[in-house]
Formats: structure tokens, sequence, C-alpha cells
């Protein structure tokens, strides 16, 4: 397992022993890892399962075995929405991007806030209310169009947005979600240079301001290495190696 | 206003709140739903059977109604957690048949085809609704009311929420939103404005039987109301439904005979059901234009 700052905090999630399979392919393989608050990059060839490690920690695929631990609290085998809606949540984003295409981009960003009440029905009741929450919620949610250069087309709808805008958006709908941790699928793939300076000082600002922790996964060496404050490096279902600091090369 | 136009225009009313009802359904959850006639005969044969069999008032046999569909509404919701569009509208099918069929064939509680007579006419404040007289006002003012609670919710938190279940569940689910939650609610919200709509159409004809138009081409005809108009937009299913439901009665003030009538309807709806899907995809005054 690797160690991947010498502090003695608890890590913000901890995975162990995560064994999954698909019809003789192993995707993750007892795979533990430790995830400590800041931005945390993992690297490794296709197939080494980053993907099936973000799908089994975000609630969308079940483990064969292992435990996961979110802030020491086991969350094995608990659907995507609970883990998202519950208290240090985790949420994520797609490789292929999943965004409400036909909403507009406000709205989109907006699901992601939690409303007070939950699901009972007088919480339900409660969300009936035309929009009450809006102005609060407006803007908390304004602030993370403005940082992604969105702000101006927030009454757009989601699909008449270029392909980087989409990615943009997809971002800003994880960082409206309050979870304490967030796992992104290839935030970089596809984007031009402008708007991977928008993602890292994105990503920066809300893991120094808002007590967010990231999880990554991308191809692009020189933005992860920029922006990740350790990377792990996965290579047949298993974290295999940790290098920290910002100037990380990857081995 | 001749008793026709006035028909006319308490028969739109009807459909309009099919419409709508069914708009909750397709249009803000996206669960393609062929089957919705069911709700409206199980609406139709509440009020009919409470009133004429066991006496009770009307809004008594109203409720009964819509806590029934409302029941069988969120029994339906749960394969549409799990199946694909293709596989949801059979599974809507063979629901709305499994009640139409009942609806016949139960002779002992339904009369089946030799029907239901002697419903009582709603009274408001104790004046009886007639068809030439309150009733065009209280189907549309029902039209009217169900629209506005429609626009309520296509604008609350709770509404968004229920669109992006229906644009990406499992975008929604990342998120933390719960999809069942929200298909549910509009599947027995949409049940219960059918089923609504079955009681008035009870309670307006006085008389029902399995034949009355709670079939399959009932379903169909609502569901094209709603992609005609635009799944989503509450004035589009409600022009819909207008335009739909005026085509027979244009038709029969031409003077054509029955037997050249009754085919010619079935061109034009399948002409102006074509040429919107090419031309208009999105319905008359639908904004959802997205399709994969």
């Amino acid at each position: 397992m690797a160690t991947l700052l010498n502090d003695n905090r608890q890590p913000i999630l901890s995975a162990r022993g995560l064994r999954k399979r698909f019809d003789g392919v192993v995707a993750l393989d007892s795979l533990d890892i430790d995830i400590e608050d800041g931005i945390t990059g993992v690297v490794g060839p296709n197939g080494a399962g980053k993907t099936t490690l973000f799908d089994v920690l975000s609630g969308f695929s079940r483990p064969d075995s292992g435990t996961v631990l979110l802030c020491g609290r086991r969350v094995n085998g608990w659907p995507p929405h609970r883990l998202a809606r519950q208290h240090p949540g985790i949420t994520r984003s797609f490789q292929e991007i999943r965004l409400f295409e036909e909403l507009s981009v406000l709205d989109n960003v907006l699901v992601a806030r939690k409303f007070s009440g939950g699901t009972t029905v007088w919480g339900i009741m409660r969300r009936l209310t035309i929009r009450r929450e809006l102005r609060k919620e407006l803007n908390e949610v304004l602030k993370i169009l403005r940082l992604l250069e969105l702000a101006d087309l927030q009454q757009r709808r989601a699909h008449e947005l270029s392909y980087g805008q989409r990615k943009l958006l997809e971002l800003g709908r994880c960082l409206a979600a309050e979870s304490r941790l967030t796992l992104l699928d290839e935030p970089f793939a596809g984007v031009n240079p402008h708007m991977i300076e928008l993602i890292c000082r994105a990503l920066t600002k809300a893991r120094d301001g808002s007590q967010k922790a990231f999880l990554l996964v991308d191809h692009n060496r020189r933005a992860m290495e920029s922006v990740c404050d350790r990377i792990l490096r996965m290579e047949q279902g298993r974290v295999v190696g940790a290098v920290t600091g910002g100037q990380a090369h990857v081995a | 206003m001749d008793l026709h136009t006035v028909e006319m225009i308490n028969s739109a009313g009807i459909w309009a709140i099919l419409a709508l009802s069914l708009n909750v359904i397709v249009g803000y959850a996206g669960i393609a739903s062929i089957g919705h006639a069911a709700f409206y005969a199980i609406g139709a044969y509440s009020s009919a059977i409470m009133c004429v069999r066991l006496g009770a008032p009307p809004w008594l046999g109203m409720a009964v109604g819509c806590v029934l569909a409302a029941g069988l509404g969120a029994l339906i919701s749960i394969p549409s957690l799990r199946l694909r569009d293709d596989y949801l509208m059979l599974t809507t099918l063979g629901f709305g048949e499994i009640v139409y069929l009942t609806c016949r064939n139960w002779e002992s509680l339904t009369n089946g085809p030799r029907g239901i007579g002697g419903i009582p006419t709603l009274r408001v404040l104790s004046v009886p609704v007639t068809e030439m007289g309150l009733m065009p006002w209280l189907i549309w003012g029902c039209v009217f009311t169900l629209a506005g609670l429609l626009w309520a919710l296509e604008h609350s938190p709770f509404g968004r929420q229920m669109m992006a279940v229906r644009d990406n569940e499992i975008a929604a689910m990342s998120l933390g939103v719960r999809p069942i939650l929200y298909k549910l609610t509009a599947m027995v919200v949409g049940a219960m404005a059918a089923s609504f709509a079955g009681s008035l159409l009870a309670h307006k004809l006085s008389f029902i039987d399995s034949e009355a138009g709670f079939g399959l081409s009932t379903s169909v005809m609502v569901f094209a109301m709603v992609i005609l108009g635009g799944r989503g937009s509450i004035m589009g299913v409600v022009a819909g439904a207008i335009l739909l439901s005026a085509v027979p009665e244009v038709l029969r003030r031409f003077g054509l005979p029955l037997a050249t009538a009754a085919p010619l309807r079935q061109i034009i709806f399948g002409i102006l059901l074509v040429a919107i899907v090419v031309f208009r995809p999105q319905g008359l005054f639908g904004k959802l234009k997205f399709r994969e």
C-alpha cells in the first residue's frame, strides 16, 4: 500500500482489498488506496482499472470484495444517490459527458445543490415552493459559473454548448455539489489549453476555499503534474506507487 | 352556440386534461407510456360504479378513482426504473390492455359492453352541471387549474430534479437525486389527473361502456397530442389536445359521410404525426429538441 503523506491525519477515503472482475478479466486486484485532502491524481495505462475504481468508489458498481471507508464510515454497497447526498459525500464526473441536455446551464448546476428537507413528505412540499431557495443558491452557483466562464451562457441549454464548455459545465456541477470528495474522470481530455487552465484554477480554488478533495484520472501529464498534490500510479488493478509533490515526474 | 360546438369544447377540455396528465409522465419524467387510457378508465368506472351501484356521492367516486389510479401508477413506475424506453412502452401498452380487457370482461362489475347508465349529473352548489350550461366552465376550469399546478411543478426545484432524471438518470444519481422518487411522483400525479378526467367523462355522458374510448386508440391519441403539441410544454399539449380532438368535428362539418370521414381521419392523424416528427420534432410549441 502506498503511503502518501507522512502526517497522521485520517484519510478522507480509505479502501482496502477492493476486488472486481468482469468475466475473467480482473479489473481491480486487491486494491488498497488512501485518499487524503487535496488533489490526488491517478495515472496508468488503459485497462489499469482506473474507471472501474471510480465506478466502485462512487457506488455505480459493487466490488466483489473489499471495504470502502468514507471519513471513517463504511459505505460499501451504498447506491450512488445515497453516497452523493449524505454529508461527507462523493460526487463524480463521467468520461463520456453526462449533462441534463434539455435543462439550462444554470439549472444543470442547480440540480447538484442539496435542498433542505430531504426526501420526507414535508421536504418535498418545501421543495415544491417555487424556486424559493433560488436567491440563496443562485449566488453560490453564479460564482462557480463565473469561475468557469459560463456565466454568460447560463440560460443556454446544455446541448447548445461546445465540447469544452460541456466539459466545464460537468465540472461546475461537481463543484456545486457540496460533497467532500469529487471524482473526476478525464477532466482534461480533448480540452484546449485555456480551458485546462480554467479547470486547474477552479480545482485549486475549490481545494483551498471550500474544503473539497479531488481524485483525478487523466492522461494529460503536464496538466496532472501542475494541478495534483500527489500522483498515484495504477497498473493491472492495483496502486503500484506514489509520487508526492507538484513537480512530480510520473515514473 | 349550438350543442355540437359546446360538446366539442367540452370533449376538447377532457382531452386537454388527459394530455396534461400524460405530459407529467412523458414530458417531465421521460417515461414513455402508451397505456394512459387505463387510468382514464379507472376514473370513469370508479365514478360510475360508486355512484350507480353504491349510491355514493360523485366526489367519493372521484376520490376512489384517484386512489386506485395512484396505486396502479405507483406500481407501474417500478419497472420504469429498470427498463429501457422500448421495453417500457411494451409494459405500459400491456398494462393499458389489461385494464381495458378487465373493463370489458368483468361483466358482474362493469357490465362490459352493455355499460352502466344513470350516472348522476354533477352538481356545483346544488346547480346541476349540464352540457350547455356549467359543463364547459367546469371542465376548462379544471384544465386551467391543472395547467397552473403543472407550471408550478415545472418551475420548482422538485420539477427540475424530475427533468434531470429524465435527461440523464445516471448523472442525476451521481449528484444525489434518487430516480424512483421522481418517477413515482410523476406516475402518481399523472394517473390521478387522468382518473379525474375519466370521472368527468362518466358524469358528463351519464352512461359509459367498455367501448367508450378506454382502449389503445385513446392511449395513442393522448400520446400523439403530447408529441404534436410538444412534450414538456403546457401550452403545447393543450394546443395538441384541441387540434387533434377537433379533427373529427371539422370533418363532420364538411358533411362527409361517415364511411369516408372515419378513414380520412386516420389518414390526417398519420400525416400530421409524420410531418411533426420530420419537420418539428420538438412539437408545435415544445422546447425539448435534443435527441441522442
